[in-house]
């Protein structure tokens, strides 16, 4: 339907700086778009030049032949000019989408997780920016085009027939002042309404999704009575919005299609009084009666294309927001970061290197909190040093919270987590990772082998052989079977397995003296957990282990049980 | 478009010829323009040229007026159109949920489902409308082309034809190539900018977060350089009708300058000839972004379609029974047997020949593990699903009753059940309608949503009501999993049905939480018939007794040899 939002004029700014590549397409589109003026300027020319050389000088085609020749060479240049404008319209779009996709990748490495959805994310920055093409094709090249077509037609007319670039003169600016004064009459109203649309579609999302959920309690059937009034009262909001919005499109229309008739009636005057005389009077006449609709069509168009442009707008604006959030602390600095980022860095604990011994760790007093949630309950908690320690709080106690939270993942709201009586805190959060291997509920899965993804676990490259005994020791699947990015193709326990070579492999080789687990065995049947526990045992010992499960094999293994 | 009836149908049909009038006074402004400069050249008394004056000012206001209105009436008629199709569509919704269509599968097909209703109405603005103008505009310039100079005329209708077909002919196929051009590294990017976001902590933790990422740039620039390799493809579409008009141009010109010459045309008329291509194609040059707005329509259209024309899991009897199980009043005797359900689309039955008799006010556990059928079962209790065998409530078939009917007795609190983005007391009225505050703070006490509710309460300045209006987010996000089925455990509890299907009411929860609920739940299902659905055993005293399902057996089809040999004959 007709695209209500209001568009931030910053943002098609933004769009271009931020994008490498924009401003070499911007000069292409001018360069273009000069050509396709000369085009429109030499087509009317030579039209109203064989017009007038057949009518009033009495020629034949054999002495206008030539003309007529240049004439098709010239509209036929011009279809081909607007072939590769949109050409290298898409080429530009495509390194565009490329850099957004790329910076807001980057960036949202850096963000905290949990935010936003994966999936949605992923459909933006891919499906989303694809959505720009329309923008750069078809939008950008008619602003261009905007520009440089009147400013020619007002020229030609100027030296041909002054009169008629006065009447253009007079009307186009109306056309840009109505569409201020319009838009500034109806902005508020048209941000509410945007408002509205959004929460209406929502709302019925939220209706379809709850569909069994109304059903099983009688109410589905009554709800039909409800979507008709809100449907209702937001089309005759819509409309009421709509009679003075698409006044702005009248009074283009309006000056487009009255300034032809007035430049009409003008030269026809001026001809019966004999003000354009002969074959010369009659081709400037119709010169000027050929370009006066030119000038506005670049406009009209550029209004009809917005449409199509508004979505991928949409999802620019939306990359945007995301580049706009604040990193996660701890993050590494953007690679682009600006110099006054310095003295942050500067004024940072200086890197101290990884923990060398297992350490005991403390939780004094700390309370975790999400937005709009009761804060968990205060916990103190010490998990000595080189034992394995099991938790088995009740589910939503926040067993996973506190593995997160020596990771620098989450932050207590108040209290304190200590290494070895250093505080978190105060320690550096790089050299902390350094010293643990973790083991998530759900690891990530990338695109590749079984080995590829568990070579993950370091950053330099692991040799083979620490591969296939980290693979072999997880009892995890071959490492030459593939794995796509989604986890198709292993199972939900072969997945835990993949994840805990991962946790043995980083063991081994950065001799990590931290274990942490979280659920390990979730999905494993009875002997596997038996066979892969057994495995674990070597990697315990001398090191601090933290186990979240409530399995009574893994129970079974631990130095201390803590509930809460 | 059949759906819309007629107030709709009449308002689009007076859209389309405010529309076409609107392109014809643009068309009739240029001949009349280009025939009164001729015309004036000639120097005639000017009192001949009055008509021409008059007629070229009405052209000018015209097409503008006419434009504005017919946008207003199109648009009007499309929002009414859409505001009609949303209750169409979600009827059908009713009475397919939730067994019917796969849509409440996934977050991703409801929002599919909705931005189709809404695609749909684009059709007609952006698809329908400019096509018929298109059409209007181009068939009288043809005639009037033709009726100057039949030659001329020719040209035009060729040169229209062509645009009007090539030009959206090759614009679709550019956009369906740069589509599968591309799917390869669109598929792939989006699962590993997923893998990237999901797992995210685990990589930035081992430090290899920059190593998954490069993998993810490495997919990016593949896409980018198939996105530029097809480009010279996207403006083919455009330069189709560009180049019809040249043709349409010259075309003119070459056949209206010899007849000039030969004195078969008069010479005034020639810029006319010469202009009317002009105008004619203006709107045919927008018809290739018509079509991708109809193509994008109709694959919307078909989805809904696809929708719109799946049978009824469970039709309703045409003269349904008196729903009055029990006649005394409490829950209904209920007697199962050999009861086999299954899904619509489905090969074989989910839950096959099972027996089952439950004494009014008795709680049952039916055991079993996931495959067994157990939320099949929940659902025909429920009158979602059809069903072979038997399934009586008080000694009549549950086919025979009206389901809403079946519905008011029997209540289900499923695994999935939803939580609306409302606030809490909403999201609980809508069990009864009229339920006090006590009522709502009672019912989430007995889903042992005690001290979480205190909390709430106490966040909000330690009212009551504050609590209650406490918002759940979207999805229920706002709350944990645990809360979030307690929640609905609530909600189930205060609608106080005589039957209550409870569909592991223990799944987000740990042991002892689990005994908690199900304990206050059975305190409060006193005397109402509990049927509840699990996994695992439930604690001494929740139920009366628990009966196991087994999964069905595979069908003789599908068995292995050895069972078929076990089914047949002996002896």
């Amino acid at each position: 339907m007709t695209q209500l939002a209001p568009r931030p004029a910053a943002l098609d700014r933004r769009l271009l700086h931020r994008a490498r590549g924009a401003s070499v397409y911007i000069g292409v589109c001018a360069g273009l778009g000069l050509a396709q003026t000369a085009c429109v300027v030499a087509g009317a020319w030579l039209t109203a030049s064989l017009v007038a050389g057949a009518f009033a000088g009495g020629r034949d085609l054999a002495d206008l032949g030539p003309q007529l020749t240049a004439l098709a060479a010239v509209l036929a240049a011009r279809a081909l000019l607007a072939s590769v404008q949109e050409a290298a319209a898409n080429r530009a779009a495509a390194g565009v989408k490329s850099g957004l996709r790329r910076q807001a990748l980057e960036h949202l490495m850096r963000l905290p997780s949990g935010t936003r959805g994966t999936g949605e994310t992923a459909n933006l920055l891919v499906r989303g920016v694809d959505a720009l093409d329309a923008y750069f094709a078809r939008y950008l090249p008619q602003l261009v085009l905007a520009v440089l077509v009147p400013a020619a037609v007002i020229a030609v007319m100027l030296a041909a027939y002054p009169p008629a670039a006065l009447i253009v003169l007079a009307t186009l600016p109306l056309i840009p002042l109505f569409g201020v004064l319009i838009g500034r009459h109806t902005k508020a109203r048209a941000e509410r309404q945007w408002a509205s649309t959004a929460a209406l579609a929502h709302h019925f999302a939220d209706l379809v999704a709850g569909l069994p959920t109304l059903k099983a309690f009688g109410r589905a059937d009554r709800q039909a009575g409800a979507i008709r009034v809100t449907t209702g009262e937001y089309r005759r909001r819509s409309m009421s919005l709509l009679r003075v919005a698409f006044c702005s499109a009248l009074v283009l229309e309006l000056a487009a299609s009255l300034s032809v008739a007035v430049v009409a009636v003008t030269v026809g005057v001026q001809l019966v009084h004999g003000g354009l005389a002969g074959e010369a009077g009659l081709r400037t006449a119709l010169l000027v009666l050929i370009l006066a609709p030119e000038a506005y069509l670049p406009l009209r168009n550029a209004g009809a294309h917005y449409h199509a442009s508004a979505e991928g707008l949409a999802a620019a604006d939306k990359v945007f927001a995301i580049l706009a959030e604040t990193p996660e602390p701890g993050a590494a600095p953007a690679p682009d970061a600006e110099p006054a980022d310095a003295p942050a860095l500067a004024a940072a604990p200086h890197i101290a290197p990884p923990l060398q011994r297992a350490p005991t760790i403390m939780f004094r007093r700390t309370v975790f909190a999400y937005p709009g949630r009761d804060p968990l309950p205060e916990l103190s908690l010490t998990v000595p040093a080189a034992q394995t320690t099991v938790l088995t709080a009740r589910s939503g106690a926040g067993k996973s919270t506190l593995l997160a939270a020596l990771l620098g993942f989450r932050r207590p709201r108040s209290g304190s987590i200590a290494f070895d009586g250093a505080d978190l805190a105060g320690l550096d959060l790089e050299a902390v990772r350094r010293s643990i291997a973790w083991l998530p509920q759900q690891p990530v899965l990338i695109d590749g082998t079984v080995a590829e993804n568990v070579r993950l676990a370091v950053p330099h490259d692991a040799s083979d052989p620490a591969v296939a005994k980290a693979i072999a020791a997880a009892h995890a699947p071959d490492g030459r079977r593939r794995v796509a990015a989604n986890g198709a193709g292993l199972s939900a326990g072969e997945a835990a397995r993949v994840g805990l070579a991962r946790l043995l492999l980083r063991a081994d080789l950065l001799d990590t003296p931290v274990l942490l687990l979280d659920e390990p065995t979730a999905h494993l049947d009875a002997d596997t957990e038996h066979a892969v526990l057994e495995s674990l045992a070597p990697y315990r010992e001398g090191r601090t282990v933290l186990i979240a499960s409530h399995r009574a094999a893994v129970r079974a293994i631990a130095d201390r049980e803590v509930d809460w | 478009m059949t759906t819309w009836r007629n107030p709709i149908a009449l308002r689009l049909g007076l859209g389309a010829v405010l529309g076409a009038l609107a392109q014809l006074s643009a068309l009739g402004l240029l001949a009349v323009s280009a025939y009164l400069v001729s015309r004036a050249w000639e120097q005639p008394p000017i009192l001949y040229l009055m008509v021409a004056i008059t007629s070229v000012r009405a052209l000018g206001i015209g097409r503008g007026v006419l434009r504005y209105a017919e946008r207003l009436v199109s648009h009007d008629a499309a929002f009414r159109g859409l505001e009609r199709l949303r209750i169409a569509v979600w009827r059908k919704l009713v009475r397919l949920a939730p067994a019917g269509v796969p849509v409440w599968r996934s977050g991703d097909l409801q929002a599919r489902l909705v931005d189709d209703v809404d695609g749909t109405g684009d059709r007609w603005l952006r698809g329908t409308l400019p096509l018929a103008s298109a059409i209007a505009t181009a068939a009288v310039a043809v005639v009037l082309q033709t009726a100057i100079l039949p030659a001329a005329g020719a040209v035009l209708a060729a040169a229209l034809a062509a645009a009007g077909l090539a030009g959206p002919a090759l614009a679709s196929w550019s956009s369906r190539y740069a589509v599968r051009a591309t799917a390869a590294e669109r598929g792939d990017l989006t699962e590993h900018v997923r893998a990237c976001l999901h797992g995210r902590e685990e990589l930035v933790a081992a430090g290899t977060d920059a190593v998954a990422l490069a993998r993810a740039l490495d997919v990016d620039e593949r896409l980018r350089r198939a996105h530029a390799r097809i480009a010279w493809s996207a403006g083919l579409g455009q330069a189709a009708g560009l180049l019809a008009l040249a043709a349409a141009v010259t075309g003119a010109l070459w056949t209206g300058i010899p007849a000039v010459a030969a004195g078969t045309l008069d010479g005034v008329l020639l810029a006319v000839l010469a202009l009317v291509p002009l105008a004619a194609f203006e709107p045919v040059l927008a018809l290739p972004a018509a079509a991708q707005h109809t193509a994008a329509a109709k694959t919307s259209g078909r989805r809904l379609l696809e929708i719109t024309q799946t049978p009824d899991p469970r039709p309703d009897p045409v003269e349904p029974m008196e729903f009055e199980p029990n006649p005394l009043g409490g829950p209904p005797y209920i007697e199962i047997k050999r009861l086999s359900v299954t899904w619509p689309g489905a090969d074989r039955p989910a839950l096959s020949g099972f027996d089952l008799k439950i004494q009014p006010g008795e709680r049952v556990a039916v055991m079993g593990p996931s495959g067994s059928g157990k939320s099949t079962l929940a659902a025909a209790l429920m009158g979602f699903l059809p069903y072979e065998g038997s399934l009586r409530f008080g000694g009549v078939e549950l086919a025979e009753y009206d389901g809403d009917d079946v519905r008011r007795t029997v209540g289900l609190c499923s695994q999935d059940a939803h939580v609306f983005d409302t606030t809490l007391a909403e999201n609980l009225r809508l069990a009864r309608t009229g339920a006090t505050d006590d009522e709502l703070v009672r019912a989430l006490r007995w889903a042992g949503l005690r001290d979480w509710f205190d909390g709430l309460a106490g966040a909000s300045g330690g009212s009551v009501a504050g609590g209650l209006r406490t918002r759940l987010g979207e999805h229920g996000r706002a709350v944990s999993g645990g809360e979030r089925g307690r929640i609905a455990l609530a909600r189930c509890l205060l609608a106080d049905r005589e039957v209550l299907v409870l569909d592991e009411p223990d799944a987000h929860l740990d042991a002892a939480t689990a005994e908690r609920v199900l304990r206050t739940a059975a305190a409060a299902l006193e005397g109402k018939t509990a049927i509840i659905i699990t996994h695992r055993p439930l604690p001494d005293g929740v139920v009366d007794r628990t009966v196991r399902l087994e999964p069905p057996v595979p069908t003789p089809r599908d068995a292995p040899l050895s069972s078929l040999l076990d089914l047949a004959p002996r002896g």
